[in-house]
Parts: C-alpha cells; sequence; structure tokens
C-alpha cells in the first residue's frame, strides 16, 4: 500500500491490509470506514428504529469486521460482509431485547426524531417499523443498501426467489401504510 | 382485468423498479403501464418512497461519538469528522460536536448566567438600571420615571417628585412577581419604590410596561449556589467495552448547594456517567469474569469548603460527596480545585477531581477508580 493513496484501493487490498501492521491497517479501516459507515449505520438504525441501540451494534460491526479481518485475508465483497455482521448483531438485539429493555435505557424506545427528518420519512421509519423483521431487513437491503436481489440473499442467506417475494410484500406493505399520506407528502418533495 | 394479472404486473412494476426485470417483461409492464392507471399510480408512489428514502441525511451518518468509539475500541487515532461524515450538514456536525464536548451546554449556560448577571439596558422599552449616591435622592427637572437617579440604604421616592403625568395605578397581577422576594424589606409602590442591598449596595431595575411604572428590586443573594460541572475522568478499571448509550448530558453534573456560612456549604450533585466494571464470580461452578460500563445516574449529597480569597476573585475550594449510582451502589467523590470569581455571582470552577464506585457481586466488594478534572459554572442567586 506504500506511496498508493488508500482511495484508490480496492475493497479487497484495503481488507488484506487490515492484517498487516498497525499503521497500514489503520489507514485501510479508515478509508473501508469512510466508504461503508454511512450505510452499515442506516441499516442498524432503520432496522432497529432506535438510536442507541443502532448506534451501539454499529460500533459493535466495525470491531468484530477488524477482528475478522485480523484473520481473514481475502475479501470479495466488504460492504456485503459488513452488513451481514450487523444483521446478525441486529437479529441478536431483536431477540436480547426484551431483556435489554428491564436494565438499559427503557426511557428510549420510543426513538426521537431529529428536526431535520422530514415529515415524510418519519412515516416511512414508522410504516418500516410496523412491519415484520423479515420483511424490514429486506427492504432497506434494497432501498437503502442498493443491494441487487442476489446480494440481499447473499446477506440475508435465503434463497432468491424467496428475497423476492419478501421485498414484493415488504414494499407492499410499506405502501399500504402510507397510502393515506403519501400524495400529499410526494408532492412537496 | 383479472387479480392474477394485476398481480403480475404488480410484481414485474416492482422488479423493473429494482433493476431486476428482463427486457421480455418490460414490454408486457409497459404495455400494462399504459393503459391502468392504478398500476402506473403504484409506481409513482414507490417511486416517491425511493425519493424519500435518498434524503435520509440522518440514516446515513454516523454520530461522531460512534465513530469516536469504534476508533477508540480499535486503538487507532480518531479521524477527523470531516472526513468520516462528509457530506453531512453543517447542522448535525454542529449538534454532534456539541454533545460530544458538552462545551456549548456551558456556553449557553455561561451566556444565560451573564445576562441574569447584566440586564442590558434598552432605551426603546425604557428598562435600565440606576444608581446614585446613599444621602442624596435628585430628581431631574423634566425627571422621566427611567431616568430618576436613586439613592440610599433604603430610599422611597416620594409621590410628590413624581411627574404628575405619571397615573398612580395599580400593578397589574402578572407584575407583582417583579419584586421576587416578598419577605425581604421592601417596600412597594404603584410608582417609584426603592430599595437597596444587604451591604449598601444599589440594584434597582426600573421597568415599565404600558401605563404601569414599577421598580423592581433585584434581591441579594439568598445563599444558594446552582453548580454545573463538566468532569473528565480516567477510570481505574479502564472502559473495555462501549457504553450502552451516549447522551448529550453524559458526564455534566449538577448541583444545589447552600451556603451555611461565608466557608461552608451543603448540597447534593447529580448526574449521569459510565462506570467501567470488572468483577468475576463463580457461576453454574465455573469461574466467570464480566466486564461492563454501565451508564448510571448518580446522587451524592456534598460538603463544600470554601477558602479566602488567594488571589483577588480566586478562592480555593474542597469537596467532599457521598452518595450512590442507581442500580450499581455506593459513591463517594473528593474534588480540590480553585474558583474564579469575574463578577459577584458567578464562578468559573475548575480543579482535580476523584471517585470510587463500591459495588457487590456474590458478597464480594468490587470497585471503580476515576482521577480526573473538573470544570464548570457556579451561580449564586
Amino acid at each position: 500500500m506504500s506511496g498508493k493513496s488508500t482511495h484508490s484501493l480496492p475493497d479487497a487490498e484495503l481488507f488484506s491490509c487490515l492484517s498487516g501492521e498497525k499503521e497500514v491497517a489503520e489507514a485501510a479501516f479508515s478509508e473501508l470506514y469512510a466508504r461503508y459507515s454511512g450505510r452499515v449505520y442506516a441499516y442498524c438504525l432503520r432496522f432497529l428504529g432506535n438510536r442507541d441501540e443502532a448506534q451501539d451494534v454499529y460500533q459493535e460491526t466495525f470491531i468484530r469486521f477488524y477482528e475478522c479481518a485480523k484473520q481473514d485475508r481475502e475479501m470479495t465483497n466488504v460492504p456485503g460482509f459488513l452488513l451481514k455482521i450487523a444483521r446478525n448483531l441486529c437479529l441478536n438485539t431483536r431477540r436480547n431485547q426484551k431483556r435489554t429493555v428491564e436494565f438499559e435505557d427503557y426511557q428510549y424506545l420510543v426513538p426521537p426524531k431529529s428536526a431535520e427528518t422530514s415529515e415524510f420519512l418519519q412515516l416511512i421509519t414508522t410504516a418500516l417499523d410496523m412491519i415484520p423483521d423479515d420483511y424490514r431487513e429486506v427492504f432497506i437491503l434494497r432501498e437503502y443498501e442498493g443491494l441487487s436481489y442476489a446480494e440481499i440473499a447473499e446477506v440475508v442467506d435465503s434463497s432468491l426467489s424467496n428475497v423476492k417475494v419478501r421485498i414484493f410484500r415488504a414494499k407492499q406493505k410499506i405502501r399500504d401504510i402510507l397510502t393515506p399520506y403519501i400524495r400529499e407528502f410526494s408532492e412537496d418533495s | 382485468m383479472n387479480a392474477n394479472q394485476e398481480f403480475m404486473d404488480e410484481r414485474m412494476l416492482h422488479a423493473f423498479l429494482d433493476g431486476e426485470l428482463d427486457g421480455a417483461h418490460e414490454e408486457v409492464l409497459f404495455r400494462s403501464l399504459s393503459s391502468n392507471p392504478d398500476l402506473r399510480a403504484e409506481m409513482q408512489d414507490n417511486l416517491a418512497i425511493r425519493r424519500a428514502i435518498q434524503h435520509d441525511t440522518e440514516a446515513f451518518t454516523p454520530p461522531t461519538a460512534a465513530t469516536a468509539a469504534v476508533f477508540g475500541a480499535l486503538g487507532f487515532s480518531i479521524p477527523s469528522a470531516a472526513s468520516v461524515a462528509a457530506g453531512a450538514a453543517a447542522g448535525n456536525l454542529l449538534r454532534r460536536l456539541w454533545m460530544s464536548g458538552g462545551s456549548a451546554v456551558l456556553a449557553v449556560a455561561a451566556a444565560i448566567l451573564l445576562y441574569l448577571q447584566f440586564p442590558l439596558p434598552a432605551e426603546s422599552d425604557a428598562q435600565r438600571v440606576v444608581s446614585l449616591p446613599a444621602s442624596e435622592l435628585t430628581v431631574r427637572e423634566t425627571p422621566a420615571l427611567g431616568d430618576l437617579p436613586v439613592s440610599g440604604p433604603v430610599t422611597t421616592v416620594a409621590a410628590s417628585v413624581l411627574p404628575r403625568e405619571a397615573p398612580a395605578v395599580q400593578p397589574a397581577e402578572s407584575d407583582i412577581p417583579l419584586v421576587r422576594d416578598a419577605s425581604q424589606p421592601l417596600a412597594l409602590r404603584p410608582v417609584g419604590t426603592l430599595a437597596s442591598g444587604r451591604d449598601g449596595r444599589k440594584d434597582v431595575r426600573y421597568v415599565h410596561g404600558g401605563e404601569l411604572r414599577m421598580y423592581e428590586v433585584l434581591p441579594v443573594p439568598t445563599g444558594f449556589t446552582l453548580q454545573v460541572r463538566n468532569v473528565a475522568l480516567r477510570a481505574n478499571p479502564a472502559p473495555r467495552t462501549v457504553s450502552q448509550s451516549e447522551p448529550w448530558f453524559r458526564n455534566i453534573n449538577i448541583g444545589l448547594m447552600y451556603a451555611l456560612s461565608d466557608n461552608h456549604s451543603i448540597g447534593i450533585e447529580a448526574g449521569q456517567e459510565a462506570f467501567p466494571q470488572n468483577y468475576n464470580g463463580i457461576e453454574d461452578g465455573g469461574a466467570v469474569r464480566y466486564e461492563q460500563n454501565p451508564l448510571a445516574y448518580w446522587a451524592t449529597a456534598v460538603y463544600q469548603f470554601n477558602g479566602d480569597a488567594l488571589l483577588p476573585h480566586v478562592h480555593p475550594f474542597a469537596q467532599v460527596q457521598l452518595g450512590g449510582a442507581v442500580q450499581l451502589g455506593a459513591l463517594a467523590r473528593a474534588t480540590a480545585g480553585i474558583k474564579f470569581k469575574p463578577f459577584e455571582r458567578i464562578a468559573i470552577v475548575i480543579g482535580a477531581e476523584g471517585s470510587m464506585l463500591l459495588y457487590r457481586f456474590q458478597d464480594k466488594l468490587f470497585q471503580t477508580d476515576k482521577l480526573g478534572l473538573t470544570y464548570g459554572l457556579a451561580y449564586e442567586f
């Protein structure tokens, strides 16, 4: 990597650098973080619908990613790998949610809405909270992450046909929930 | 059109919007779109949702605190916010900087306190502070109440010296709170009632609203002090896990003190803080070790000793605190430092602080120690 800017390096090369010397690993990690932190955070935030939980999972995702990278030298799909880690952690969080609520931050269960989030976006995130997890995750991977159906199938470890059906139903449900508002807000956007 | 055809059209539409429809089906879809307004409406709805999601900047902007936590946990230097959160709105960035540092909170608190300390004179609405020598009460030739010079330890302006055009009207109920403490030896008249503080210093604010003209008398300090501090502490054991949440008020302490005398004060202080914990025990017949970094509210009773000025406006202080952290255990703190008092009621507090949290697990006591700096503001009222 010496002499070359990390910006120009492909993911796979940066990933292999993560197992190298600390200085090199740090530069490579910073570059990968800059490339994919937004997408990972978007997945965590919109899947969990809770900012504090999303931050915890998001942090854990990158820490685990780095730990894995120190052992594996080859990776062809870094964003897919990151999203897979994030997904597993999100699902774990969901499973443990009830227990967590008893001890931690129960006052933050309702996700606070920031001022810059438009009203229509708030409706979309509310609609996302209302659909089942397996629909929500494929919707986020498709609409937020821009993954193809095949890539989504890889991340969620499911068949292509199953993913197609889930995406279709997720979109239908979201649209059904938003139908009363969608005309009004789509004109503003 | 039958339901099955409708279903197929919808599936083709979604596949098309996602770039997953092959050419042969595209033609079929286009024909359906040209003849089916409901399908066109569905397409527009989906595109509207997609457009909205593309503007979901909040989702795509990881908090700076989370970035710092990731890089800190990996032992890397924290990248600049600009490089990580490129494209984030300026407001976002400012908000996150505020949250991470808490400095803006203190700045706002300082601004408010300064405002309270020095009410700005505003000629346009006839609000001003006036004072004059203790032995005199003089009235200018064409007195406007706003211009009245005022003096004397406890001075009442005689009705005869008041301008005739100023009608003596009863104060409206809403105006009564202008005199803040009725128990103080203050006289209130519909027009022009003046008084002084304990030390003979005049702090008289003249206010009028509409036809009603009154003097507000600023009460002397009662001995209460509101204190807002931030603490930057290093912990033993050092945190190895990231705390569960990152509220903006983390590590900010708020305290209320009451002065028993010039040197001694007591009060309460509370805040929220992460307490790294390492402890071990026996579970299921095996040794287990726990490491956690829970964020907890804490509250303590405070005793504070305030020394005489070492230098002009600089007073040493020391305080000890005893209390507890919610769901964790007993908490003791000790602080020593200085208070810099550039103004009569405001002090800037800087000091060194140590704390010890004691907690129990399986009948064994463990502790978390912290040592670091504290800084903040105190306001006497």
